[in-house]
């Protein structure tokens, strides 16, 4: 992660979570969760609800066919995350 | 989720593995979406007709493809570190308790913007589409918080990022690379901006907009050809009407 706010500069709230998942999952949480909880009101917060939407909600593709549809998109672009 | 030998198949050999017409011809879409989305005419549309992909289902898969666009943008842009094996398979287990879902509620609330949501569900109602967008509005949403929202870039910066307009210095240079070839960008880009002064915040939110751009690109480019299809469908049929000529009629 190439900027340092995004690693530790969260919110009280937000910081709670990645304690939380350090804790449950004993590793440290993900950069994308980091990003998504960094100024959830700023992109994080509606990004999540829009993805729970098209990788979950109702559609002809199975959840398993969006997110092959999402990690062949990754990968077109050299993007392994 | 899928097994790794099937995700294996796919990325490798996808045009002749053993997957089905359906999901072959809205891959193939999606590559052209993603690497070449001016290129798209209604022609690409053929193969999905013929496997009997629905207008629904293009939009789904499109939406799944830009939203996947812009986090490979952001992921790429930014550094994210790639989980271990081990890791990610401890980690995938807890985000299924966990769901996408759970980032947004409470660990991420503040200050909702009521009135910006009410302005944008009246102007969709507005606005009729010949086209059902079904992530219309929560895209909206995202749309109104990264480019008008509070900020410390402003707005209008945020938003020429967004469209892909040029702007002048190492921000717009950063912004364009963010947009054209995310995966191009070093530690040197990140360290030269913060020579410009720019802080960590900018930084993020530059990202975020030029990512958003590029996702929003892609979407009104399949939406064109989806609504240039319907139309010669319609005039199709109008035609077929008035003159009765067979020849006119959709193969």
């Amino acid at each position: 992660m190439r900027l340092a706010k995004l690693k530790n500069g969260h919110g009280i709230r937000q910081k709670l979570l990645l304690t939380l998942t350090r804790v449950l999952t004993r590793s440290e949480p993900f950069d994308v969760v980091k990003t998504f909880t960094y100024r959830p009101q700023y992109f994080g917060r509606y990004f999540c609800e829009l993805g729970h939407a098209i990788l979950r909600g109702p559609s002809e593709w199975t959840i398993g066919e969006r997110e092959l549809f999402g990690a062949f998109t990754a990968s077109l672009q050299h993007c392994l995350f | 989720m899928l097994g790794d030998k099937l995700t294996c198949e796919v990325f490798t050999d996808w045009r002749k593995g053993e997957i089905s017409e359906r999901l072959r011809a809205t891959l193939a879409l999606l590559e052209k979406v993603t690497l070449e989305p001016g290129e798209l005419t209604t022609g690409d549309l053929a193969a999905l007709r013929a496997a009997g992909v629905t207008d629904r289902a293009i939009l789904d898969a499109t939406y799944v493809c830009v939203g996947f666009n812009i986090i490979a943008r952001i992921a790429d842009a930014l550094g994210f570190e790639i989980p271990s094996e081990e890791a990610f398979s401890r980690a995938a287990r807890f985000l299924v308790i966990l769901g996408y879902k759970r980032l947004s509620g409470f660990w991420t609330r503040g200050v909702y913007n009521r009135s910006a949501d009410l302005a944008l569900i009246l102007k969709s109602l507005l606005i009729k589409q010949s086209i059902a967008d079904p992530h219309h509005r929560r895209l909206s949403r995202v749309q109104n918080a990264v480019l008008n929202g509070p900020a410390t870039l402003p707005a209008t910066i945020r938003q020429t990022i967004s469209e892909g307009h040029e702007l002048p210095g190492a921000l717009g240079a950063y912004a364009k690379k963010v947009a054209e070839h995310a995966y191009l960008i070093t530690d040197e880009d990140i360290a030269e901006l913060k020579q410009a002064n720019y802080t960590d915040d900018q930084i993020f939110e530059a990202t975020v907009s030029a990512a958003l751009g590029a996702g929003l690109v892609r979407l009104d480019c399949v939406l064109r050809v989806l609504r240039s299809e319907q139309a010669t469908i319609v005039s199709a049929e109008s035609t077929f009407e008035e003159t009765c000529t067979p020849a006119m009629t959709r193969a």
